[in-house]
Protein backbone atom coordinates (compact mmCIF):
# COMPACT_ATOMS: atom_id res chain seq x y z
CA UNK A 1 0.00 0.00 0.00
CA UNK A 2 2.49 1.98 0.75
CA UNK A 3 4.64 1.98 -3.04
CA UNK A 4 0.71 3.05 -4.19
CA UNK A 5 0.42 6.54 -1.59
CA UNK A 6 3.61 7.18 -3.08
CA UNK A 7 2.78 6.86 -6.35
CA UNK A 8 -0.50 8.21 -5.96
CA UNK A 9 1.68 11.72 -4.48
CA UNK A 10 3.96 11.40 -7.60
CA UNK A 11 0.64 11.75 -9.83
CA UNK A 12 -0.52 14.71 -8.15
CA UNK A 13 -0.19 18.03 -9.13
CA UNK A 14 -0.13 19.52 -6.25
CA UNK A 15 3.13 17.85 -4.89
CA UNK A 16 5.13 18.95 -7.87
CA UNK A 17 3.91 22.33 -7.66
CA UNK A 18 4.85 22.33 -3.75
CA UNK A 19 8.40 21.08 -5.16
CA UNK A 20 8.94 23.29 -8.18
CA UNK A 21 8.64 25.85 -5.75
CA UNK A 22 10.92 24.70 -3.38
CA UNK A 23 13.44 24.04 -6.28
CA UNK A 24 13.06 27.97 -7.36
CA UNK A 25 13.80 29.19 -4.50
CA UNK A 26 17.57 28.70 -4.48
CA UNK A 27 17.33 29.23 -8.23
CA UNK A 28 15.84 32.90 -7.85
CA UNK A 29 18.28 33.60 -4.93
CA UNK A 30 21.09 33.10 -7.25
CA UNK A 31 19.91 34.66 -10.37
CA UNK A 32 18.60 37.73 -8.60
CA UNK A 33 22.10 38.19 -7.06
CA UNK A 34 23.72 37.78 -10.61
CA UNK A 35 21.06 40.36 -11.98
CA UNK A 36 22.06 42.84 -9.15
CA UNK A 37 25.88 42.15 -8.94
CA UNK A 38 25.46 43.42 -12.94
CA UNK A 39 23.36 46.32 -12.12
CA UNK A 40 22.40 48.85 -14.58
CA UNK A 41 24.68 51.12 -13.52
CA UNK A 42 27.62 48.80 -14.02
CA UNK A 43 28.45 49.04 -10.16
CA UNK A 44 28.27 46.03 -7.47
CA UNK A 45 25.36 45.43 -5.11
CA UNK A 46 27.38 45.77 -1.69
CA UNK A 47 28.04 41.99 -0.58
CA UNK A 48 26.69 40.44 -3.69
CA UNK A 49 30.10 39.55 -5.20
CA UNK A 50 30.71 38.28 -1.59
CA UNK A 51 27.85 35.78 -1.72
CA UNK A 52 28.69 34.23 -4.62
CA UNK A 53 31.91 33.83 -4.26
CA UNK A 54 31.51 30.32 -2.53
CA UNK A 55 28.05 29.02 -3.71
CA UNK A 56 28.33 26.67 -0.69
CA UNK A 57 26.59 29.62 1.38
CA UNK A 58 23.07 29.09 -1.28
CA UNK A 59 21.66 25.77 0.08
CA UNK A 60 22.77 27.14 3.89
CA UNK A 61 21.26 30.22 2.84
CA UNK A 62 17.79 28.85 1.51
CA UNK A 63 17.70 26.81 3.61
CA UNK A 64 17.27 28.51 6.47
CA UNK A 65 15.29 31.27 4.88
CA UNK A 66 12.81 28.41 3.41
CA UNK A 67 12.22 26.88 7.44
CA UNK A 68 10.07 30.45 7.99
CA UNK A 69 7.47 30.10 5.55
CA UNK A 70 7.79 27.97 2.01
CA UNK A 71 8.96 24.26 3.88
CA UNK A 72 6.18 24.13 6.58
CA UNK A 73 3.61 25.68 3.93
CA UNK A 74 4.42 22.96 1.37
CA UNK A 75 4.10 20.39 3.58
CA UNK A 76 1.18 21.33 5.70
CA UNK A 77 -0.48 21.63 1.98
CA UNK A 78 0.86 18.52 1.01
CA UNK A 79 -0.07 16.55 4.09
CA UNK A 80 -3.39 18.23 4.91
CA UNK A 81 -4.52 16.69 2.14
CA UNK A 82 -3.58 13.29 2.37
CA UNK A 83 -6.86 11.87 3.88
CA UNK A 84 -9.35 15.17 3.45
CA UNK A 85 -8.56 14.97 0.07
CA UNK A 86 -9.57 11.07 -0.40
CA UNK A 87 -12.81 12.19 1.67
CA UNK A 88 -14.11 14.87 -1.04
CA UNK A 89 -13.30 12.67 -3.80
CA UNK A 90 -14.85 9.82 -2.52
CA UNK A 91 -12.22 7.42 -3.13
CA UNK A 92 -11.29 6.90 1.05
CA UNK A 93 -14.73 4.59 1.10
CA UNK A 94 -14.03 2.89 -2.48
CA UNK A 95 -10.58 2.13 -1.05
CA UNK A 96 -12.11 1.00 2.31
CA UNK A 97 -14.87 -1.33 0.87
CA UNK A 98 -11.84 -3.53 0.11
CA UNK A 99 -9.69 -5.99 2.32
CA UNK A 100 -7.58 -3.74 3.41
CA UNK A 101 -7.46 -2.56 7.13
CA UNK A 102 -8.42 0.96 8.33
CA UNK A 103 -4.66 1.61 10.34
CA UNK A 104 -2.64 -0.59 7.81
CA UNK A 105 -4.39 2.15 5.02
CA UNK A 106 -3.49 5.07 7.96
CA UNK A 107 -0.27 4.39 8.26
CA UNK A 108 0.91 3.68 4.59
CA UNK A 109 -0.76 7.58 4.03
CA UNK A 110 1.33 9.04 6.57
CA UNK A 111 4.61 7.21 5.55
CA UNK A 112 4.12 8.75 2.06
CA UNK A 113 3.46 12.22 3.55
CA UNK A 114 6.60 11.41 6.01
CA UNK A 115 8.49 10.37 2.69
CA UNK A 116 7.62 14.15 0.98
CA UNK A 117 8.91 15.23 4.31
CA UNK A 118 12.22 14.19 3.95
CA UNK A 119 12.07 15.06 -0.23
CA UNK A 120 11.28 18.60 0.44
CA UNK A 121 14.28 19.93 2.58
CA UNK A 122 16.46 17.39 -0.04
CA UNK A 123 15.35 19.05 -3.23
CA UNK A 124 15.92 22.74 -1.92
CA UNK A 125 19.71 22.25 -0.59
CA UNK A 126 20.17 19.70 -3.59
CA UNK A 127 19.38 22.77 -6.04
CA UNK A 128 20.98 24.92 -3.80
CA UNK A 129 24.28 23.21 -3.65
CA UNK A 130 23.82 22.90 -7.76
CA UNK A 131 22.95 26.19 -8.50
CA UNK A 132 25.66 27.61 -6.23
CA UNK A 133 28.10 25.58 -7.41
CA UNK A 134 27.79 26.95 -10.68
CA UNK A 135 27.33 30.28 -9.49
CA UNK A 136 30.55 30.63 -7.26
CA UNK A 137 32.21 27.27 -7.12
CA UNK A 138 32.41 25.48 -3.32
CA UNK A 139 34.87 26.90 -1.21
CA UNK A 140 35.96 26.43 2.68
CA UNK A 141 33.24 28.10 4.86
CA UNK A 142 34.02 30.54 7.43
CA UNK A 143 32.16 29.13 11.03
CA UNK A 144 30.13 31.41 12.95
CA UNK A 145 33.05 31.50 15.40
CA UNK A 146 35.74 32.07 12.06
CA UNK A 147 37.23 28.51 12.09
CA UNK A 148 37.18 27.58 8.50
CA UNK A 149 35.15 24.43 7.35
CA UNK A 150 36.39 23.04 4.62
CA UNK A 151 34.26 22.20 1.50
CA UNK A 152 33.92 18.15 2.56
CA UNK A 153 32.43 19.32 5.77
CA UNK A 154 30.26 22.08 4.15
CA UNK A 155 28.97 19.86 1.90
CA UNK A 156 27.99 17.16 4.99
CA UNK A 157 26.52 20.17 6.52
CA UNK A 158 24.49 20.99 4.01
CA UNK A 159 22.91 17.90 3.99
CA UNK A 160 22.82 17.49 7.61
CA UNK A 161 21.03 20.60 8.03
CA UNK A 162 18.28 18.90 5.46
CA UNK A 163 17.72 15.99 7.32
CA UNK A 164 17.13 18.03 10.49
CA UNK A 165 15.06 20.79 9.34
CA UNK A 166 12.91 17.69 8.13
CA UNK A 167 12.28 16.33 11.70
CA UNK A 168 9.75 19.36 12.49
CA UNK A 169 8.69 19.04 9.18
CA UNK A 170 7.06 15.28 10.17
CA UNK A 171 6.17 17.00 13.71
CA UNK A 172 4.17 19.59 11.28
CA UNK A 173 2.79 16.71 8.76
CA UNK A 174 1.42 15.08 11.52
CA UNK A 175 -0.46 17.79 12.66
CA UNK A 176 -1.88 18.87 9.78
CA UNK A 177 -2.53 14.92 9.18
CA UNK A 178 -4.61 15.31 12.37
CA UNK A 179 -6.30 18.03 11.00
CA UNK A 180 -7.37 16.32 7.48
CA UNK A 181 -8.76 13.46 9.65
CA UNK A 182 -10.91 15.34 11.88
CA UNK A 183 -11.62 18.82 10.02
CA UNK A 184 -12.08 16.60 6.39
CA UNK A 185 -11.13 19.33 4.78
CA UNK A 186 -8.34 19.78 2.70
CA UNK A 187 -7.51 23.43 2.81
CA UNK A 188 -8.54 23.51 6.13
CA UNK A 189 -6.38 21.39 7.57
CA UNK A 190 -3.41 23.18 5.24
CA UNK A 191 -4.32 26.11 6.50
CA UNK A 192 -4.55 25.25 10.18
CA UNK A 193 -1.18 23.47 10.14
CA UNK A 194 0.60 26.83 8.38
CA UNK A 195 -1.55 29.14 11.36
CA UNK A 196 -0.02 26.75 13.88
CA UNK A 197 3.28 27.99 12.89
CA UNK A 198 2.68 31.60 12.68
CA UNK A 199 1.13 31.20 16.40
CA UNK A 200 4.46 29.39 17.47
CA UNK A 201 6.58 32.14 15.51
CA UNK A 202 4.75 34.79 17.15
CA UNK A 203 4.62 33.39 20.40
CA UNK A 204 8.64 32.63 20.39
CA UNK A 205 8.98 36.69 18.79
CA UNK A 206 6.77 37.40 21.84
CA UNK A 207 8.87 35.71 24.31
CA UNK A 208 5.50 34.37 25.61
CA UNK A 209 6.93 30.88 25.47
CA UNK A 210 8.54 30.86 28.41
CA UNK A 211 10.12 28.09 29.58
CA UNK A 212 7.91 25.96 26.82
CA UNK A 213 10.01 27.90 24.30
CA UNK A 214 13.20 24.69 23.34
CA UNK A 215 10.35 22.60 23.03
CA UNK A 216 8.37 24.41 20.44
CA UNK A 217 8.02 22.47 17.30
CA UNK A 218 9.26 25.86 15.22
CA UNK A 219 11.81 26.15 17.78
CA UNK A 220 13.47 22.94 16.97
CA UNK A 221 13.85 24.74 12.52
CA UNK A 222 16.62 26.23 13.84
CA UNK A 223 18.46 23.20 15.72
CA UNK A 224 20.30 22.56 12.52
CA UNK A 225 22.19 26.28 12.48
CA UNK A 226 23.92 24.42 15.82
CA UNK A 227 26.34 21.76 13.37
CA UNK A 228 28.31 24.89 12.45
CA UNK A 229 29.63 25.54 15.77
CA UNK A 230 33.13 24.11 16.12
CA UNK A 231 32.65 21.88 18.87
CA UNK A 232 29.07 20.95 17.22
CA UNK A 233 26.65 21.91 20.26
CA UNK A 234 24.88 18.79 20.33
CA UNK A 235 22.36 19.64 23.08
CA UNK A 236 20.00 21.92 21.14
CA UNK A 237 20.20 18.72 18.35
CA UNK A 238 19.58 15.77 19.97
CA UNK A 239 16.07 18.07 21.83
CA UNK A 240 15.04 18.79 18.37
CA UNK A 241 15.06 15.22 17.25
CA UNK A 242 13.28 13.88 20.38
CA UNK A 243 10.93 17.01 20.39
CA UNK A 244 9.98 16.86 16.58
CA UNK A 245 9.57 12.87 16.76
CA UNK A 246 7.43 13.39 20.03
CA UNK A 247 4.92 15.92 18.08
CA UNK A 248 4.93 13.45 14.99
CA UNK A 249 4.27 10.59 17.43
CA UNK A 250 1.27 12.01 19.30
CA UNK A 251 -0.37 13.78 16.42
CA UNK A 252 -0.19 10.74 14.20
CA UNK A 253 -2.04 8.24 17.22
CA UNK A 254 -4.13 11.08 17.22
CA UNK A 255 -5.36 11.42 13.95
CA UNK A 256 -5.05 7.64 13.89
CA UNK A 257 -7.30 6.76 16.59
CA UNK A 258 -10.26 9.40 14.96
CA UNK A 259 -9.58 7.91 11.46
CA UNK A 260 -10.34 4.03 12.80
CA UNK A 261 -13.41 4.46 14.39
CA UNK A 262 -15.01 7.47 12.19
CA UNK A 263 -17.75 6.35 10.14
CA UNK A 264 -17.18 6.80 6.64
CA UNK A 265 -20.07 9.50 5.01
CA UNK A 266 -18.76 10.91 1.96
CA UNK B 1 -29.68 -26.92 3.27
CA UNK B 2 -32.94 -25.44 4.39
CA UNK B 3 -33.26 -21.88 6.24
CA UNK B 4 -36.10 -20.75 8.74
CA UNK B 5 -38.43 -19.17 5.32
CA UNK B 6 -37.83 -22.68 3.95
CA UNK B 7 -36.33 -21.63 0.92
CA UNK B 8 -33.98 -23.67 0.99
CA UNK B 9 -31.80 -21.14 -0.26
CA UNK B 10 -28.65 -19.85 1.87
CA UNK B 11 -28.22 -17.03 3.30
CA UNK B 12 -25.81 -14.31 2.06
CA UNK B 13 -26.67 -11.50 3.44
CA UNK B 14 -28.52 -11.70 7.00
CA UNK B 15 -28.80 -7.78 8.78
CA UNK B 16 -30.62 -8.31 11.60
CA UNK B 17 -32.02 -5.22 13.81
CA UNK B 18 -29.60 -2.78 12.35
CA UNK B 19 -30.18 0.30 14.10
CA UNK B 20 -27.66 3.34 13.09
CA UNK B 21 -28.36 7.09 14.62
CA UNK B 22 -26.42 10.13 14.59
CA UNK B 23 -26.68 11.99 17.12
CA UNK B 24 -30.41 12.19 17.73
CA UNK B 25 -31.42 10.97 14.21
CA UNK B 26 -32.03 7.84 13.75
CA UNK B 27 -31.01 7.00 10.09
CA UNK B 28 -31.83 3.27 10.06
CA UNK B 29 -34.56 1.83 12.56
CA UNK B 30 -34.35 -2.16 13.72
CA UNK B 31 -34.09 -2.65 9.93
CA UNK B 32 -33.88 -6.76 9.49
CA UNK B 33 -33.91 -8.56 6.14
CA UNK B 34 -32.07 -11.51 4.25
CA UNK B 35 -30.91 -11.90 0.85
CA UNK B 36 -30.18 -15.43 -0.20
CA UNK B 37 -27.91 -17.27 -2.45
CA UNK B 38 -29.29 -16.22 -6.80
CA UNK B 39 -31.06 -13.24 -5.39
CA UNK B 40 -31.31 -10.21 -7.27
CA UNK B 41 -32.54 -8.37 -4.15
CA UNK B 42 -34.02 -4.50 -4.52
CA UNK B 43 -33.50 -2.27 -1.88
CA UNK B 44 -36.13 0.16 -2.72
CA UNK B 45 -36.68 3.64 -1.53
CA UNK B 46 -36.67 7.49 -2.12
CA UNK B 47 -33.90 9.56 -1.13
CA UNK B 48 -32.75 10.00 2.36
CA UNK B 49 -34.80 6.86 3.43
CA UNK B 50 -31.81 5.12 5.35
CA UNK B 51 -30.80 2.86 1.97
CA UNK B 52 -26.92 4.11 1.87
CA UNK B 53 -26.63 4.28 4.86
CA UNK B 54 -27.55 0.26 4.97
CA UNK B 55 -24.61 0.04 2.29
CA UNK B 56 -22.66 1.65 4.46
CA UNK B 57 -22.99 -0.17 6.86
CA UNK B 58 -22.73 -3.54 5.11
CA UNK B 59 -19.81 -2.10 3.68
CA UNK B 60 -18.28 -1.88 6.99
CA UNK B 61 -17.96 1.82 6.65
CA UNK B 62 -19.73 2.89 9.26
CA UNK B 63 -20.68 1.59 12.40
CA UNK B 64 -24.04 0.18 13.43
CA UNK B 65 -25.75 1.69 16.49
CA UNK B 66 -27.42 -1.44 17.48
CA UNK B 67 -28.29 -4.51 15.68
CA UNK B 68 -26.06 -7.23 14.03
CA UNK B 69 -25.03 -7.71 9.94
CA UNK B 70 -23.59 -11.12 8.39
CA UNK B 71 -22.33 -12.05 5.28
CA UNK B 72 -21.62 -15.87 4.34
CA UNK B 73 -22.38 -16.02 7.86
CA UNK B 74 -19.66 -14.20 9.37
CA UNK B 75 -20.29 -10.95 10.79
CA UNK B 76 -18.89 -7.89 8.23
CA UNK B 77 -16.84 -5.96 11.51
CA UNK B 78 -14.85 -9.90 12.20
CA UNK B 79 -11.96 -10.89 10.41
CA UNK B 80 -12.56 -11.99 7.10
CA UNK B 81 -15.52 -10.48 7.22
CA UNK B 82 -15.61 -8.50 3.60
CA UNK B 83 -14.59 -12.03 1.75
CA UNK B 84 -16.60 -12.51 -1.29
CA UNK B 85 -18.06 -9.37 -0.95
CA UNK B 86 -17.78 -6.16 -2.84
CA UNK B 87 -19.86 -3.57 -4.02
CA UNK B 88 -19.86 0.59 -3.46
CA UNK B 89 -22.33 3.14 -2.50
CA UNK B 90 -23.19 6.82 -3.59
CA UNK B 91 -21.49 7.97 -6.72
CA UNK B 92 -18.25 6.27 -7.18
CA UNK B 93 -15.04 7.70 -6.27
CA UNK B 94 -11.84 7.32 -8.03
CA UNK B 95 -8.65 9.17 -8.64
CA UNK B 96 -9.50 11.17 -11.50
CA UNK B 97 -5.72 11.85 -12.36
CA UNK B 98 -4.63 8.25 -12.68
CA UNK B 99 -5.76 5.54 -15.38
CA UNK B 100 -8.68 3.04 -14.86
CA UNK B 101 -6.13 0.53 -15.04
CA UNK B 102 -3.89 2.59 -12.53
CA UNK B 103 -7.31 2.52 -10.26
CA UNK B 104 -8.04 -0.69 -10.53
CA UNK B 105 -4.42 -1.55 -9.77
CA UNK B 106 -4.68 0.44 -6.17
CA UNK B 107 -7.62 -1.50 -5.30
CA UNK B 108 -6.20 -4.82 -6.04
CA UNK B 109 -3.64 -3.77 -3.64
CA UNK B 110 -5.80 -3.15 -1.38
CA UNK B 111 -7.89 -6.39 -1.79
CA UNK B 112 -4.73 -7.98 -0.02
CA UNK B 113 -5.08 -11.13 -2.52
CA UNK B 114 -2.12 -13.33 -3.26
CA UNK B 115 -4.06 -14.09 -6.96
CA UNK B 116 -3.60 -12.36 -9.62
CA UNK B 117 -6.55 -10.18 -10.11
CA UNK B 118 -8.44 -10.18 -13.50
CA UNK B 119 -7.85 -6.60 -14.67
CA UNK B 120 -8.41 -7.57 -18.49
CA UNK B 121 -11.37 -9.56 -17.98
CA UNK B 122 -13.52 -7.06 -15.73
CA UNK B 123 -12.73 -4.35 -18.27
CA UNK B 124 -13.65 -6.70 -20.54
CA UNK B 125 -17.39 -7.04 -18.78
CA UNK B 126 -17.96 -3.96 -18.32
CA UNK B 127 -16.74 -2.51 -21.80
CA UNK B 128 -13.87 -0.46 -20.78
CA UNK B 129 -11.12 -2.39 -21.97
CA UNK B 130 -10.32 0.44 -24.80
CA UNK B 131 -10.56 3.64 -22.52
CA UNK B 132 -8.80 1.94 -19.71
CA UNK B 133 -5.45 4.09 -19.82
CA UNK B 134 -7.30 7.05 -19.96
CA UNK B 135 -7.44 9.22 -16.70
CA UNK B 136 -10.93 8.89 -15.29
CA UNK B 137 -11.21 12.45 -15.16
CA UNK B 138 -12.49 12.33 -19.01
CA UNK B 139 -14.89 9.62 -18.21
CA UNK B 140 -18.87 9.73 -18.66
CA UNK B 141 -21.29 9.62 -15.50
CA UNK B 142 -21.79 6.15 -17.12
CA UNK B 143 -18.23 4.97 -17.47
CA UNK B 144 -17.77 5.79 -13.84
CA UNK B 145 -20.34 3.87 -12.99
CA UNK B 146 -19.04 1.16 -15.28
CA UNK B 147 -15.68 1.41 -13.50
CA UNK B 148 -17.39 0.92 -10.48
CA UNK B 149 -18.68 -2.46 -11.29
CA UNK B 150 -15.07 -3.47 -12.92
CA UNK B 151 -13.54 -2.60 -9.71
CA UNK B 152 -16.25 -4.50 -7.61
CA UNK B 153 -15.94 -7.64 -10.17
CA UNK B 154 -12.15 -7.16 -9.56
CA UNK B 155 -12.74 -9.12 -6.32
CA UNK B 156 -14.34 -11.83 -7.78
CA UNK B 157 -17.09 -11.58 -5.52
CA UNK B 158 -19.92 -13.77 -4.80
CA UNK B 159 -22.06 -11.47 -3.98
CA UNK B 160 -22.46 -7.95 -5.69
CA UNK B 161 -23.57 -4.58 -3.58
CA UNK B 162 -24.57 -1.45 -6.36
CA UNK B 163 -25.83 1.51 -5.01
CA UNK B 164 -27.76 3.52 -7.70
CA UNK B 165 -26.08 1.94 -10.26
CA UNK B 166 -27.99 3.80 -13.22
CA UNK B 167 -28.28 7.02 -11.45
CA UNK B 168 -27.46 10.57 -13.29
CA UNK B 169 -27.45 8.33 -16.55
CA UNK B 170 -28.98 8.44 -19.80
CA UNK B 171 -31.61 6.46 -20.80
CA UNK B 172 -28.43 4.29 -23.31
CA UNK B 173 -26.76 4.29 -20.29
CA UNK B 174 -29.35 2.58 -18.00
CA UNK B 175 -30.19 0.20 -20.24
CA UNK B 176 -26.74 -1.33 -20.73
CA UNK B 177 -26.32 -1.51 -16.50
CA UNK B 178 -29.64 -2.68 -16.95
CA UNK B 179 -28.56 -5.73 -19.03
CA UNK B 180 -25.13 -5.53 -17.15
CA UNK B 181 -26.74 -6.56 -14.12
CA UNK B 182 -28.90 -9.37 -15.97
CA UNK B 183 -25.89 -10.64 -17.52
CA UNK B 184 -24.26 -10.98 -13.83
CA UNK B 185 -27.04 -11.87 -12.01
CA UNK B 186 -26.98 -14.97 -15.12
CA UNK B 187 -23.23 -15.83 -13.77
CA UNK B 188 -24.38 -17.17 -10.48
CA UNK B 189 -23.87 -13.86 -8.70
CA UNK B 190 -25.92 -12.62 -6.20
CA UNK B 191 -26.67 -9.10 -6.61
CA UNK B 192 -28.34 -6.40 -3.93
CA UNK B 193 -29.34 -3.48 -5.80
CA UNK B 194 -30.58 -0.02 -4.16
CA UNK B 195 -32.63 2.36 -6.82
CA UNK B 196 -35.09 4.66 -6.26
CA UNK B 197 -36.66 3.54 -9.34
CA UNK B 198 -38.98 1.17 -9.14
CA UNK B 199 -39.09 -0.01 -12.53
CA UNK B 200 -35.21 -0.74 -12.63
CA UNK B 201 -36.66 -3.08 -9.64
CA UNK B 202 -39.08 -4.58 -11.26
CA UNK B 203 -36.78 -5.50 -14.71
CA UNK B 204 -33.90 -6.80 -12.27
CA UNK B 205 -34.80 -7.97 -9.28
CA UNK B 206 -36.66 -11.44 -7.97
CA UNK B 207 -37.10 -10.14 -4.51
CA UNK B 208 -37.50 -6.73 -3.26
CA UNK B 209 -37.66 -4.75 0.22
CA UNK B 210 -39.00 -1.68 0.47
CA UNK B 211 -37.29 1.29 3.05
CA UNK B 212 -38.57 4.26 3.95
CA UNK B 213 -37.92 6.95 6.80
CA UNK B 214 -35.07 4.29 7.79
CA UNK B 215 -38.02 1.57 8.51
CA UNK B 216 -38.30 -1.82 6.84
CA UNK B 217 -41.96 -0.92 5.17
CA UNK B 218 -42.16 -4.27 2.93
CA UNK B 219 -40.29 -6.90 1.94
CA UNK B 220 -40.98 -10.08 -0.35
CA UNK B 221 -41.25 -10.95 -3.94
CA UNK B 222 -42.39 -8.10 -6.11
CA UNK B 223 -45.73 -8.76 -6.77
CA UNK B 224 -46.02 -9.12 -3.27
CA UNK B 225 -44.74 -5.93 -2.20
CA UNK B 226 -46.57 -4.22 -5.54
CA UNK B 227 -50.03 -5.28 -4.84
CA UNK B 228 -49.65 -3.15 -1.50
CA UNK B 229 -48.51 -4.09 2.19
CA UNK B 230 -50.90 -6.93 4.27
CA UNK B 231 -52.08 -8.47 0.45
CA UNK B 232 -54.46 -5.48 -0.25
CA UNK B 233 -55.08 -4.86 -3.74
CA UNK B 234 -55.22 -1.15 -4.70
CA UNK B 235 -58.71 -0.57 -7.46
CA UNK B 236 -60.47 2.97 -9.25
CA UNK B 237 -63.52 2.25 -9.11
CA UNK B 238 -65.86 4.61 -11.07
CA UNK B 239 -69.16 5.22 -9.81
CA UNK B 240 -72.10 7.49 -10.47
CA UNK B 241 -72.23 9.17 -6.62
CA UNK B 242 -68.58 9.55 -5.36
CA UNK B 243 -70.30 10.85 -1.56
CA UNK B 244 -73.25 7.99 -1.54
CA UNK B 245 -70.18 4.97 -2.22
CA UNK B 246 -67.98 6.60 0.62
CA UNK B 247 -70.54 6.36 3.09
CA UNK B 248 -71.43 2.71 2.11
CA UNK B 249 -67.65 1.95 2.41
CA UNK B 250 -67.56 3.84 5.94
CA UNK B 251 -70.12 1.19 7.41
CA UNK B 252 -68.35 -1.67 5.17
CA UNK B 253 -67.77 -5.03 7.03
CA UNK B 254 -65.17 -5.89 4.36
CA UNK B 255 -61.21 -4.34 5.33
CA UNK B 256 -61.15 -1.84 2.92
CA UNK B 257 -59.82 1.77 2.59
CA UNK B 258 -61.52 4.14 0.19
CA UNK B 259 -60.74 7.74 -0.95
CA UNK B 260 -62.36 9.67 -3.53
CA UNK B 261 -60.39 11.33 -6.43
CA UNK B 262 -59.99 14.75 -7.63
CA UNK B 263 -62.46 14.12 -10.37
CA UNK B 264 -60.64 16.39 -12.97
CA UNK B 265 -57.13 15.31 -13.24
CA UNK B 266 -57.57 11.35 -12.21
CA UNK B 267 -61.18 10.91 -14.50
CA UNK B 268 -59.91 7.84 -16.76
CA UNK B 269 -60.69 8.21 -20.30
CA UNK B 270 -63.80 7.20 -21.87
CA UNK B 271 -66.16 6.27 -18.51
CA UNK B 272 -68.30 8.96 -17.01
CA UNK B 273 -68.69 8.99 -13.50
CA UNK B 274 -66.80 9.96 -10.57
CA UNK B 275 -63.81 8.26 -8.93
CA UNK B 276 -63.27 6.65 -5.74
CA UNK B 277 -59.80 5.00 -4.78
CA UNK B 278 -60.16 1.48 -3.09
CA UNK B 279 -57.80 -0.43 -1.28
CA UNK B 280 -59.05 -3.84 -0.18
CA UNK B 281 -57.71 -6.82 1.60
CA UNK B 282 -56.53 -10.15 0.31
CA UNK B 283 -60.21 -10.89 -0.11
CA UNK B 284 -60.57 -9.28 -3.45
CA UNK B 285 -63.21 -6.09 -4.33
CA UNK B 286 -65.67 -8.33 -5.34
CA UNK B 287 -67.50 -8.29 -1.50
CA UNK B 288 -67.23 -4.47 -1.50
CA UNK B 289 -68.87 -4.16 -5.03
CA UNK B 290 -71.57 -6.36 -3.21
CA UNK B 291 -72.10 -4.17 -0.75
CA UNK B 292 -71.98 -1.15 -3.01
CA UNK B 293 -74.57 -2.29 -5.58
CA UNK B 294 -76.73 -3.45 -2.35
CA UNK B 295 -76.47 -0.23 -1.10
CA UNK B 296 -77.70 1.47 -4.23
CA UNK B 297 -74.35 3.03 -5.64
CA UNK B 298 -73.89 2.60 -9.69
CA UNK B 299 -70.37 1.20 -10.42
CA UNK B 300 -69.49 1.59 -13.62
CA UNK B 301 -66.02 0.55 -13.63
CA UNK B 302 -63.62 -1.24 -11.64
CA UNK B 303 -59.50 -1.24 -12.82
CA UNK B 304 -56.81 -2.49 -10.96
CA UNK B 305 -54.04 -0.27 -10.41
CA UNK B 306 -50.51 -0.88 -10.40
CA UNK B 307 -49.34 1.33 -7.96
CA UNK B 308 -46.40 3.83 -9.29
CA UNK B 309 -43.36 4.13 -6.48
CA UNK B 310 -45.44 6.95 -5.42
CA UNK B 311 -48.14 5.44 -4.77
CA UNK B 312 -46.66 2.57 -3.48
CA UNK B 313 -45.00 4.97 -0.78
CA UNK B 314 -47.93 6.59 0.35
CA UNK B 315 -49.27 3.16 0.73
CA UNK B 316 -46.63 1.64 2.74
CA UNK B 317 -46.30 4.80 4.80
CA UNK B 318 -49.68 5.66 5.35
CA UNK B 319 -51.12 1.83 5.26
CA UNK B 320 -53.57 3.35 2.62
CA UNK B 321 -56.05 5.38 4.76
CA UNK B 322 -55.74 8.70 3.57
Amino acid sequence: MIRWELYKLLRQRRTFLGLGAIALVPILFVTAIQITREGPDGGEVPFAAQLLENGLVVPLITLGFATFVLLPLVVAFVAGDSIAGETSAGTLKTILGRSVGRTELFFSKAAAVLVYCLVAPAVLVGVGLIAGYFAGGFEPLAGPGGAPISVGRGIALVWSGAGLVALPLLGLAAFAIFLSVTTQNSLGAGVGAVVLVLLLRLASGLGLAGPLEPYLLTSQFEAWLNLTRDPINWEPIIRSVWVSLLWTAAFLAAAWAVFVRRDVLS
Amino acid sequence: MTNKDGTGREPVLEVRGLTKKFGDFVAVRDLSLAVRRGDVYGFLGPNGSGKSTTIRTILGLIKPTSGEIRVFGRPVGGPGGREGLAGFVDAPGFYGYLSARDNLRILAAADKRKKEPPFARVLETVGLSERSRDKVKTYSTGMKQRLAIAAALLREPEFLILDEPTSGLDPGGMRDIRALVRRLAGEGLTIFLSSHLLVEIEQLCNRVAVIGHGRLLAEGTLAEVVQGTNGHLNYRLVVGDAEGALRVLEDSASSVAASSLDAETDRMEGTSGEEIRLSVGPEGAGPVVRELVTGGVEVRALVPVRPNLEDLFLELTEGGRR
